[in-house]
């Protein structure tokens, strides 16, 4: 039976997910039961085991709260620009980490564009910019330079003036 | 009376509209009688209506005139669609408000105006004008969800209801020659269900509270 | 009135030379659909080739179709055709409007009007169901369309709606609207009625539009489109990443998100996520504003509006109390290219005293935007405002302009950045005064008078599309010869959004080559945004499919900016839509079973009516030649890129040709010449048009 006190791991999970964040293992107030476990979703990150809700909350979605909650700012803005790279494809408006869901600080983007300068791992990623004097930035593995420019002026100057 | 909660109504009715969709002051209406002026009488058989099991509003600020609301009432019970025979009207003021074109028109209500649309509903009278004044007593509660309806066999297309109620709910169908009015779909208010904007509820009678203020925290600060 | 299975059983017909007003019955006319069929099936019968668009004998029909009316998901639309002035050959055209104007007009109980001959004086027609008359408009002659409307709607109730033109379409400027509601304008065809001295159309109706199907079944097909139903222009990902959301993408309209508010509402409602589940929120998804009028439109936003019987709020309703220092109602509503043509009337860019930038873009939006709307003027899209910066920067209009008039025009106001200039710039063209006005007559015609040389043509950044003098309407930076092909076709700029909306859905590309070789048995009809492949049967394939859905949409009439559903926000299906959807409606109104297929050949036949009308006007077969011929911007731009290579929308000569060839295959017409055949007009029933082209020798060899 359960105790009408205590709120269900599940139930907590799903609150969670609904208000839009994932739920660190030891932020559960009640043990998570092999049942209810296969019903969520979870996210092992550095610092341990995340879970969601995959009914209210997307994958992708739940793996950049796991990155933010666990401050990996840079690996989460390389991921993001090479999935859009990748999936859609598209190129990324710097300006997009200085809002939700990201909302980076100045700082720390630009930090980030330093590091993607100085540290191994991230050559594949560049940028590019509109002739509105908007920076984005794409990853070469997955995008051609010269489309990335396009989509980039597309993004910034183009859409606008074609309805 | 029902005894039934309503669920959490995410209402941003401003104090303008629940003062004019109760007709008294907020006050007055915690336990939502809907007793309206217009629609008292001092006849005998006012007795046998008892209080609706709940009532439609409308929330001016979300509506956007789609009249999807009136294509869903028409289609729902009567098989067609028409703005005419719609119990719930935003067409009437659609354009330039519930009193038409007047001469400074940019100011007044309507699309043509300063976009405030209001709809006309039906109140569920507790003393229904319409059923009091109707010659050949074709209009009684329906048992479950205690709309006052129409008996089609009874009605004989006089207009009576029409011109009664204060706010000329009641339609004669041209096709059939037979009033209409609004049902609350037996209990499922279709244009409740299919109004794309939230700007319709169906509120119980006996809910407690009504007019909350979910979405009116202040808004975000822009470039000055 | 009854209004049986969905057509409202007569159209009105109203001549103006004889004051007469008869009816026409529909039976005639239902093999067309309705709307934009009944529209060229009219012209086709009753207008002789060579007519000019402001001759008595041209007509104007004002089409709509079964669906009009019916509560159909986004069925407010009202088709608009007739011989289009700024077109060279005054060759058919439409031009649309949503509103409530359609709807109303099928209550009253009218498939259509067709107005025919000329008035001797300034008049207007009211509809109130089955009684109609012609009344004096001199009351409102000279006057702006806001003050028209209303003055119709004075003496006709609250509850009416009205069309009207404004000083532009009096003078029978080409580039001239007719305009319903707060925000809706039909471009193109003011001048159409202002040559009749048709000021304004008033319409009331008490009918109903019946359903032939059981009432709860019809209720829960409207109820399964909201729930496929995506943003504006059926954008199925939102804007921004969310939590629901698996996918989002910077081009969708789906911008509702936290935060995000309608701010002048009282009290203000704040959007917020909108997840595909919520249909009672499927409003809120589209806070255009934040587009229409940039950083600073949710500050000034009222609501959202749009047109009868559609949950998408694509019109943003504003209230900028600083258009009072321009004499201007504060209160604006508008949507798109009806915000964004007239504000690059100042291509000097916009500065007002003691406003910050963004409020001055929305305060010159709105105010250009209202401006245009009440002079009844239209941008063509946005090439008005291009033919002016054009002309003017290159001292074209220094030439042109006699030094007095040039002197007197408000040249100060434009430099400095003062949306004042609105107002100066659109009363010459609406007025005509002077030889400024000629911008009104659109592109082909202002090089016929000015001599602007080849380069105004060959110029990309000018871009005129064909030399029938429109742009750019989604061409090659829509999947490359997809939207190229589609903007050749018509004798305007494409109003096809079918491509558009597919190729802006916000899906990955992958994702919607898995859904083309669904629809059309050919994943390579899609390719990467710029990065475009060689023509393909498959494209040619996805192009039919994109007009003759436009061409069905403008028929039935459903708005062709969120339909087809072909894909939807609903990850559990996949994102696929339901293409088969018009076709449930139809049956569902008209109780007349018809396939998917049987109502996309029915469009197929309207298409091909459409361009035996242009062989007709035109006078040749040689569509390829004469109609089809790209500016030539298109295969010179990027001198340094290969077409076909990535980062560029660049097309090829040959492979454009072949394109033509494989579009024309498509449509059963001649691959040489691109006109229709006598064999694929008798397929489509349309022997008597092949009949007539043969007495005129314009069928193909
Ligand atoms: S459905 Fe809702 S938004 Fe549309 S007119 Fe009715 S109340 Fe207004
Ligand atoms: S029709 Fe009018 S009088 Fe009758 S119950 Fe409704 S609001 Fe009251
Ligand atoms: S129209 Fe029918 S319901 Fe109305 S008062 Fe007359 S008889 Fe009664
Ligand atoms: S509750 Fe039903 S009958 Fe009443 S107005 Fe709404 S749809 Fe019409």
């Amino acid at each position: 039976m359960e105790n009408e006190n205590t709120v269900s791991a599940l139930d907590q999970i799903k609150e969670k997910s609904a208000a839009g964040f994932v739920v660190h293992e030891s932020g559960l107030s009640a043990e998570i039961t092999e049942e209810e476990r296969s019903m969520v979703g979870e996210i092992k990150g550095e610092k341990g085991v995340y879970f969601f809700d995959p009914n209210t909350m997307a994958p992708r979605y739940a793996s950049i709260m796991v990155n933010l909650e666990e401050k990996n700012y840079l690996a989460l803005a390389a991921e993001t620009i090479r999935n859009d790279s990748r999936t859609y494809p598209r190129t990324t408006p710097l300006a997009l980490f200085s809002e939700s869901s990201f909302s980076f600080t100045q700082e720390t983007v630009e930090i980030i564009l330093r590091s993607f300068q100085d540290k191994p791992g991230f050559e594949d990623i560049e940028k590019c910019g509109a002739s509105n004097g908007a920076m984005h930035l794409f990853s070469k593995k997955y995008l051609d330079p010269a489309q990335a420019e396009y989509l980039c002026e597309w993004d910034e100057v183009g859409r606008a003036e074609n309805q | 009376m029902s005894d039934e909660r309503n669920t959490v109504l995410d209402t941003s009715m401003n104090r303008r509209d629940f003062l004019k969709l109760t007709g008294m002051s907020a006050v007055g209406v915690s336990a939502l009688s809907w007793l309206l002026p217009g629609c008292t009488s001092n006849k005998e058989d006012v007795a046998v209506f008892e209080t609706a099991s709940g009532v439609l509003i409308h929330e001016s600020p979300r509506c956007t005139g789609c009249l999807l609301c009136e294509n869903a009432c028409t289609g729902v019970n009567d098989g067609k669609s028409s703005q005419y025979l719609a119990r719930v009207k935003v067409s009437s003021g659609l354009a330039y408000g519930s009193n038409g074109v007047r001469g400074e028109w940019w100011k007044t209500d309507g699309a043509m105006g300063n976009f405030r649309l209001d709809a006309e509903l039906c109140r569920q009278c507790e003393q229904p004008a319409c059923a009091l004044a109707c010659p050949e007593n074709a209009i009684f509660e329906e048992p479950k969800v205690g709309a006052r309806e129409i008996d089609p066999e009874k009605c004989v297309g006089c207009g009576t209801c029409e011109r009664a109620c204060p706010w000329g709910i009641p339609k004669i169908d041209p096709e059939t020659n037979v009033a209409t009015k609004c049902v609350l779909c037996h209990g499922y208010s279709a244009c409740v269900s299919i109004c794309p904007t939230g700007a319709l509820h169906y509120v119980r009678v006996g809910m407690k509270r009504l007019g909350s203020t979910g979405n009116t925290s202040s808004p975000k600060k822009y470039n000055q | 009135m009854a209004i049986q299975g969905g057509w409202a059983g007569k159209i009105l017909r109203v001549n103006l030379t004889e004051g007469k007003i008869s009816h026409e019955d529909t039976e005639k006319y239902k093999n067309y659909i309705g709307g934009m069929g009944f529209g060229y099936k009219v012209i086709w019968d009753e207008v002789l080739a060579g007519t000019k668009a402001y001759d008595e004998a041209n007509k104007i029909v004002f089409g709509v179709g079964p669906l009009t009316g019916s509560g159909a998901l986004c069925s407010g639309r009202t088709n608009i055709t007739s011989l289009l002035a700024s077109n060279p050959f005054h060759g058919v055209s439409d031009s649309h409007m949503g509103g409530h104007f359609a709807v109303e007009l099928k209550y009253a109980g009218y498939n259509g009007i067709i107005i025919e001959g000329k008035s001797e004086r300034p008049v207007w027609l009211r509809i109130e169901d089955d009684d109609v008359s012609i009344e004096d408009a001199s009351l409102y002659w000279g006057h702006g369309t806001f003050k028209t409307i209303t003055g119709v709607t004075a003496v006709m109730g609250g509850d009416s709606q009205v069309a009207a033109i404004g000083q532009a379409g009096e003078n029978m400027v080409n580039l001239s609207v007719i305009r319903t509601g707060p925000s809706h304008s039909a471009g193109g065809h003011g001048g159409v009625m202002g040559s009749k001295n048709l000021k304004a159309i008033g319409v009331k109706g008490t009918g109903a539009v019946h359903i032939n199907m059981e009432n709860m079944e019809w209720y829960n097909l409207n109820k399964f489109t909201m729930s496929i139903i995506g943003a504006n222009n059926q954008h199925v990902v939102p804007r921004t990443p969310q939590p629901w959301a698996e996918h989002d993408h910077p081009g969708s309209r789906w911008t509702a998100k936290k935060d995000l508010y309608w701010e002048k509402a009282d009290p203000p409602i704040e959007t917020g996520i909108c997840t595909p589940e919520q249909t009672n929120k499927v409003g809120y998804r589209t806070m255009k504003a934040m587009l229409d009028l940039g950083a600073n439109g949710p500050k000034y936003t009222v609501r959202m509006g749009g047109c009868a019987s559609c949950p998408i709020r694509c019109h943003s309703h504003v209230n900028v109390p600083q258009l009072k220092n321009y004499g201007a109602d504060p209160n604006v509503a508008n949507t798109c290219m009806g915000f964004f043509g007239p504000f690059s009337v100042m291509f000097k860019g916009v500065n007002i005293e003691g406003e910050h930038k963004d409020d001055a873009t929305v305060i010159a939006r709105a105010l250009g935007s209202h401006v245009a709307d009440e002079y009844g003027v239209w941008c063509n899209y946005g090439q008005l405002s291009r033919d002016l910066k054009w002309t003017y920067e290159r001292g074209i209009l220094r030439r042109v302009i006699p030094a007095a008039e040039y002197n007197s025009i408000r040249w100060d106001l434009l430099k400095k950045g003062d949306p004042g200039f609105f107002e100066d710039f659109y009363r010459r063209i609406a007025m005509k005064e002077g030889e400024l006005s000629r911008l009104g007559e659109g592109a082909y015609w202002i090089d016929r008078h000015w001599n602007l040389g080849e380069e105004y043509w060959t110029d990309k950044n000018n871009k005129l599309w064909t030399k029938i003098g429109y742009p750019v309407h989604h061409a090659n930076e829509s999947n490359g010869q997809v939207g190229a092909l589609i903007s050749s076709m018509f004798n305007r700029d494409a109003q096809c959004h079918t491509h558009q909306n597919f190729l802006g859905s916000g899906l990955p590309t992958k994702l919607q080559q898995d859904v083309a070789e669904e629809l059309w048995g050919d994943r390579n009809a899609i390719d990467e945004p710029a990065n475009y492949r060689p023509m393909s049967r498959g494209k040619a394939r996805f192009e039919k499919w994109s007009i003759v859905r436009n061409v069905l949409h403008d028929s039935l009439t459903l708005c062709n900016w969120m339909w087809p559903l072909a894909l939807s926000p609903l990850k559990e299906r996949n994102y696929r839509g339901d293409t088969a959807l018009e076709e449930k409606y139809f049956t569902a109104v008209t109780g007349e079973e018809m396939s998917e297929e049987e109502l996309d050949l029915a469009a197929e036949r309207i298409f091909t009516l459409h361009r035996a009308l242009t062989v007709k006007q035109m006078g040749t077969v040689n569509m390829r030649e004469e109609h089809d011929r790209l500016t030539g911007w298109q295969f010179d731009m990027d001198p340094d890129k290969e077409a076909f290579t990535a980062g560029t929308i660049k097309l090829d000569r040959d492979d454009f040709e072949k394109g033509l060839t494989m579009l024309y295959e498509e449509m059963g017409w001649d691959p040489q010449t691109g006109a229709p055949t006598r064999e694929t007009l008798e397929k489509l029933q349309l022997k008597y048009v092949a009949d007539e082209l043969e007495t005129l020798d314009l069928l193909p060899a």
